[in-house]
């Protein structure tokens, strides 16, 4: 990047000494020194005044390494000759200035500030800033905010002032009983979602389990009775293959008789049923007893998926139910704060 | 005539300079009040302070709505983000997109749409069951400050804008379906006035807009026309029941110093509970003063002058549900009043 | 409102035309079914999900039975009542259950049959009647709601002279029924062996057959009746849709009796590749478009036909696999129609294009340029003279703030009573906490 002379620069002159009066002469304007604050350039030598270059003068702290315009436009001040010409951009660099905004001292070494009053004063004038809802007045804001600092104790405390969860916790009641009991131990919302809780784990739940286990009862009589009845049959009768319901068996001679029935919880007497039974009759005692029964395909598996699935998602309610619990106590949490401060 | 049902501002303490919006819930129960960060709900019936909702904004909130189930309120802040809390849950959502202050908020009749307009010249269609950003809509060229939804007729959304322009655009696909005003008007040049708030009649026929120099309009949608001006008192010298055409339009071109209102205040449709009667506008200004007009034959019902009640302060908010009547104003003064 | 505010001629195209949406059921899909004004979509799934999408946002917004009593297999039928806030779904593991969209985490009501349950229909929903079809039973069932647990009639007629005769005509298994939308208590079932039989259902116990007749020797598979009642479309396993004109009117002799006239009119078939139907649909009103998917994987598209002169008007195209249920919705005239491999619904839809001249008050749409030319008035001062006094004028002129439009411009009717579904804010909430907790 070629840097161009600004407008207000003259072209370069090497002139160093005034004809007339033999003085050293300096700077763009080519005058001899008269004590007015001057700066260095570190790639020609020469000295440059800061109004010439205008540049405020309360910038004469700030200079890390300067470069006169020349310098920076790349016509002057190559002290090294080896270096090629085009390559080397000199620039002027300067230093961090204090973060207290009127102060233009350079920082120290790491830190934002010019001495460790000024980062005091910094400090405090951020916190008169602070404007907290509800006060008026800036002074008790800032007596405020000294009584967080000092309670914290240490730096990193303070940074984590506020993060505590206290709304998340159960409230003492004794801060105010009456209020307590009229927020939350009355709140109907949160008494109605206890009690569905309280219902499903104590009454849905184990309902439902009941009807798993009878139904299982049920199946294991229908197997004992289906073999009983192969038996009795399969010794008489070569049966051709039948192609059962859904327990798939092998077996040339099993029979497997449907047993839908809609009251699974009697389970008659296998020795009697067997006696009675007769391969004619579709229901006996009833329990369909069809061999190959499409219209009542399947219906134990079904059965017991519809329990396991009213099970599974009485669970999950359960759960979601405690979620809203917890988030109805955190409202009224907040709701018992407000009105304890008011 | 408006009557005084009570002063809400004795119980809510409501900071000044930071109330800026008060909308009753659906069925008239309650009163959303904004209060700095928070949201205060007050219950009518028994007098008190139902519930303070704390909002997870950072700057002040500019208007609060209710869902059309009563049990969420969406608030709108110039933190560019909207909020929409549950009553009994606290916060659901924070919607955020908007590039600037958001000004203005409006549910759909089925609570499943929330538009909100802005400073960032967009319309927002957001989807409040799963909190997500649906449509964005860009059709003006300053600061949207209002938008509005028909209750019973969700399909059409009108915004208002301080281009000018007043704008008819369709929920469903976010196509502009037309257009009221100009904004450029070739003929005067005080002839496009920057529109402050915008409201629609309950069969969502009639639009009504107050503009910033204060007069309020109510224009057909269908036909695109005026067919209601209301101006204020100041600009007497016209009597809009005279018959005589030349003078009026005379008056019309002489009294044009255009005022220009700083405050974008309130105003709502009325519908007097005894069905013959015509529906009223109320209407606040910046002075504190409420005007009250018939819409049928632009009689100025009731004038509620300043002194009295909102102290020369911006009515910033007004809003009706049935014949009740909740007037909040900028220094925290809130009023119940019912129409007789 | 915004359909007043669009160009008439797009708004009121009478079929949609374009795929304007596809919604991605995880859950194969097995039946689809618009609410009563269209703002919601159920889908019954293979598993026994039932899903409604909001049809603002096309996102699902509740699922039918997430606290109890969910279906366990593929769910045959959906049903919604007038209102739109109650659903009756039947489903292949024999259940029929009703649904309140006030409380959808459990089911209000059930009934079992002893197999799986076809169609499932509301009757009347003033009695809380439906009725349903069921696998292997000769006759249709009449449910009755109002009760705890719900009553089952058969709906047969005591009174059959042939039946009397113990002369039973073995009709076959009643496969499908369809509900007359004018005479309210008229029900038509098709059974497995290619009879019609018209029913009359006065109340729980007259019920009387009024026509029967057999069109061949196959199954009936669907029975679909036009919004006056003049049309019936069938739709057998023989690959036919068969179209008749209905004609039901008090015998002139006595007024007790139906005299039911039905006339074929129309055959439509796939004559190239002998597809069968899978499912069909009539347009709304008087019917004048029917529309059909065809079975085969090679077929991606729905049809559709004028009824008047039986000719093929449309191809929709967009899916990319076999469509199976159609459903269409006057109120925002969309079709619906899930794909069978993917189970994904596509929607077609009107696509109104946006209109440029809305964006300014007189701005007008041309065709082509038009060359300025200046108006004799254009510059008249007197005439902005006369400008003012007419808006003076208009501003006499009456106005009603308050009455809403009854009929839209389709001729829906605005002010149906329409239940809006509760938002399930316990999702939102949970969704939150997870996402939270991660």
């Amino acid at each position: 990047m070629i840097v161009e002379l600004p407008d207000w620069c003259p072209p370069y002159s090497s002139l160093k000494v005034d004809s007339v009066t033999n003085e050293d002469v300096y700077c763009i304007c080519k005058k001899p020194d008269n004590g007015e604050l001057m700066v260095g350039c570190d790639g020609c030598d020469d000295w440059f005044h800061f109004k010439c270059l205008h540049i405020s003068t309360k910038y004469k702290e700030l200079v890390s390494s300067f470069y006169c315009p020349y310098c920076q436009a790349g016509i002057t001040g190559n002290k090294n000759e080896e270096d090629d010409v085009e390559e080397v951009h000199h620039k002027t660099l300067w230093k961090r200035k204090c973060r207290l905004q009127d102060c233009y001292k350079p920082c120290q070494d790491n830190s934002k500030y010019c001495s460790g009053e000024h980062g005091e004063e910094y400090m405090r004038s951020i916190v008169m800033r602070v404007k907290i809802q509800g006060n008026n007045d800036s002074n008790k804001d800032y007596a405020f905010v000294q009584k967080l600092v000092q309670s914290s104790g240490t730096a990193d405390k303070f940074k984590i002032f506020g993060e505590s969860d206290f709304t998340k916790k159960d409230i003492d009641p004794k801060l105010n009983v009456e209020l307590f009991d009229k927020l939350i131990m009355n709140d109907t919302n949160l008494k109605e979602l206890q009690e569905k809780e309280i219902e499903i784990n104590q009454q849905q739940i184990p309902d439902v389990e009941s009807k798993l286990e009878s139904l299982d009862k049920y199946l294991q009589w229908l197997k004992a009775l289906n073999a009983k009845l192969t038996e009795v049959e399969g010794a008489t009768i070569v049966e051709p293959k039948k192609k059962g319901n859904r327990k798939k068996t092998k077996s040339n001679h099993s029979k497997r008789i449907c047993g839908f029935t809609n009251d699974i919880i009697s389970i008659p007497n296998t020795d009697e049923f067997t006696e009675s039974y007769s391969q004619d009759s579709t229901t006996h005692q009833g329990i369909c007893t069809k061999i190959k029964c499409a219209k009542h395909h399947d219906w134990a598996s079904m059965l017991i998926a519809r329990h396991n699935q009213d099970l599974r998602t009485l669970e999950t309610y359960s759960e979601r139910l405690n979620l809203l619990i917890k988030m109805r106590k955190e409202q009224l949490n907040i709701q018992f704060y407000e009105k304890l401060i008011k | 005539m408006l009557e005084l049902i009570g002063k809400i501002s004795d119980l809510v303490h409501l900071t000044d300079g930071l109330s800026t919006s008060a909308c009753f819930s659906p069925d008239g129960t309650k009163l959303a009040i904004v209060d700095g960060l928070s949201v205060v709900i007050y219950d009518i019936s028994s007098g008190e302070v139902f519930q303070t909702i704390l909002t997870s904004h950072v700057k002040s909130i500019s208007q609060v709505c209710w869902s059309p189930d009563g049990q969420c309120v969406a608030t709108a802040s110039d933190d560019f983000t909207i909020n929409v809390l549950h009553l009994l849950y606290g916060q659901l959502y924070i919607l955020m997109g908007h590039t600037a202050p958001v000004i203005s908020l409006c549910y759909n009749s089925k609570g499943n749409l929330l538009c909100s307009s802005s400073m960032d010249e967009s319309i927002k269609i957001w989807d409040t069951l799963n909190g997500t950003l649906m449509r964005t809509i860009s059709a003006h060229s300053e600061a949207v400050v209002s938008i509005d939804i028909c209750t019973f007729d969700s399909s059409i959304l009108s915004s208002g804008s301080f281009d000018g322009l007043i704008r008819i655009f369709d929920t469903a696909t976010g196509h502009c379906l037309k257009t009221l005003t100009y904004d450029k008007d070739w003929k005067r040049e005080t002839g496009v006035v920057p529109i402050s708030q915008v409201k629609f009649s309950k069969n969502a026929k009639f639009l009504l807009v107050k503009s910033l120099d204060g007069v309020v309009k109510i224009w057909d949608c269908v036909r695109g026309n005026v067919v209601r001006t209301f101006p204020l008192q100041d600009d007497n010298d016209i009597d809009t029941n005279k018959k005589d055409g030349e003078e009026q339009i005379d008056n019309k071109q002489q009294g044009k110093q255009l005022k220009q209102m700083n405050y974008s205040c309130g105003m709502d449709f009325l519908y007097p509970e005894d069905d013959d009667k015509p529906p009223i506008v109320i209407s606040g200004y910046d002075n504190g003063e409420i005007y009250c007009w018939d819409t049928s034959d632009k009689k100025l019902l009731q004038l509620l002058k300043s002194d009295e009640y909102h102290k020369d302060s911006p009515i910033i908010s007004i809003d009706c549900h049935g014949s009740m009547v909740c007037s909040l104003s900028l220094n925290g003064e809130c009023y119940l009043w019912t129409w007789k | 409102m915004n359909l007043l505010l669009q160009d008439p001629f797009s708004v009121l195209k009478e079929y949609p035309e374009r795929l304007s949406h596809t919604l991605e059921n995880p859950l194969h899909t097995e039946c689809i079914k618009f609410s009563p004004v269209g703002d919601y979509l159920a889908l019954g799934s293979s598993n026994g999900g039932v899903i409604i999408y909001d049809m603002d946002t096309f996102k699902p917004i509740t699922v039918l039975g997430t606290n109890m009593g969910s279906h366990t297999r593929s769910i045959q039928s959906i049903s919604w009542s007038p209102c739109g806030r109650y659903i009756i779904t039947s489903s292949r593991d024999w259940f029929v259950k009703l649904w309140d969209l006030d409380d959808p985490g459990k089911n209000k009501s059930e009934l079992s049959f002893d197999s799986p349950v076809w169609n499932c229909e509301w009757f009347d929903f003033e009695d809380k009647l439906a009725v349903a079809t069921v696998f292997e039973e000769q006759n249709a069932f009449l449910i009755d709601f109002k009760l705890e647990p719900p009553t089952v009639y058969q709906i047969e007629d005591r009174n059959d002279i042939e039946m009397e005769n113990g002369n039973v005509n073995n009709k076959g298994y009643t496969l499908t029924l369809a509900i007359h939308p004018k005479l309210g208590n008229i029900v038509i079932t098709g059974t497995s062996k290619g009879w019609i039989n018209i029913f009359q259902i006065q109340s729980l116990s007259n019920i009387k057959l009024v026509h029967s007749f057999k069109i061949g020797n196959y199954n009936i598979k669907h029975i679909i009746i036009s919004e006056n009642g003049d049309k019936l479309g069938i739709n057998s396993s023989d690959r036919t849709i068969r179209q008749y004109s209905l004609k039901v009117s008090n015998d002139t002799a006595n007024e007790e009796k139906l005299q039911v006239e039905i006339d074929l009119t129309h055959k439509y078939q796939d004559v190239i590749n002998k597809l069968q139907w899978n499912s069909i649909f009539f347009s709304n009103n008087s019917a004048e478009y029917i529309v059909a998917s065809t079975h085969g994987s090679s077929a991606h598209e729905l049809y559709i036909w004028e009824t008047s002169s039986g000719t093929l008007v449309r191809v929709l195209e967009g899916s990319e696999e076999e469509l199976m249920d159609i459903d269409w919705n006057f109120y925002n005239m969309c079709l619906a129609s899930n794909g069978l491999e993917s189970g994904d619904v596509y929607i077609w839809s009107i696509v109104v294009p946006p209109k440029w001249s809305a964006l300014a008050p007189d701005f007008e749409e041309v065709e082509d340029n038009v060359n300025y030319q200046e108006k004799e008035d254009e510059f008249d001062q007197a005439h902005e003279y006369e400008q003012q006094r007419e808006l003076i004028q208009l501003e006499e002129v009456e106005i009603d703030l308050k009455t809403r439009e009854q009929y839209d411009v389709r001729g829906n009717d605005l002010l149906l009573p329409n239940f809006t579904i509760p938002p399930d804010y316990q999702r939102t909430l949970l969704l939150q906490y997870k996402n939270s907790n991660k």
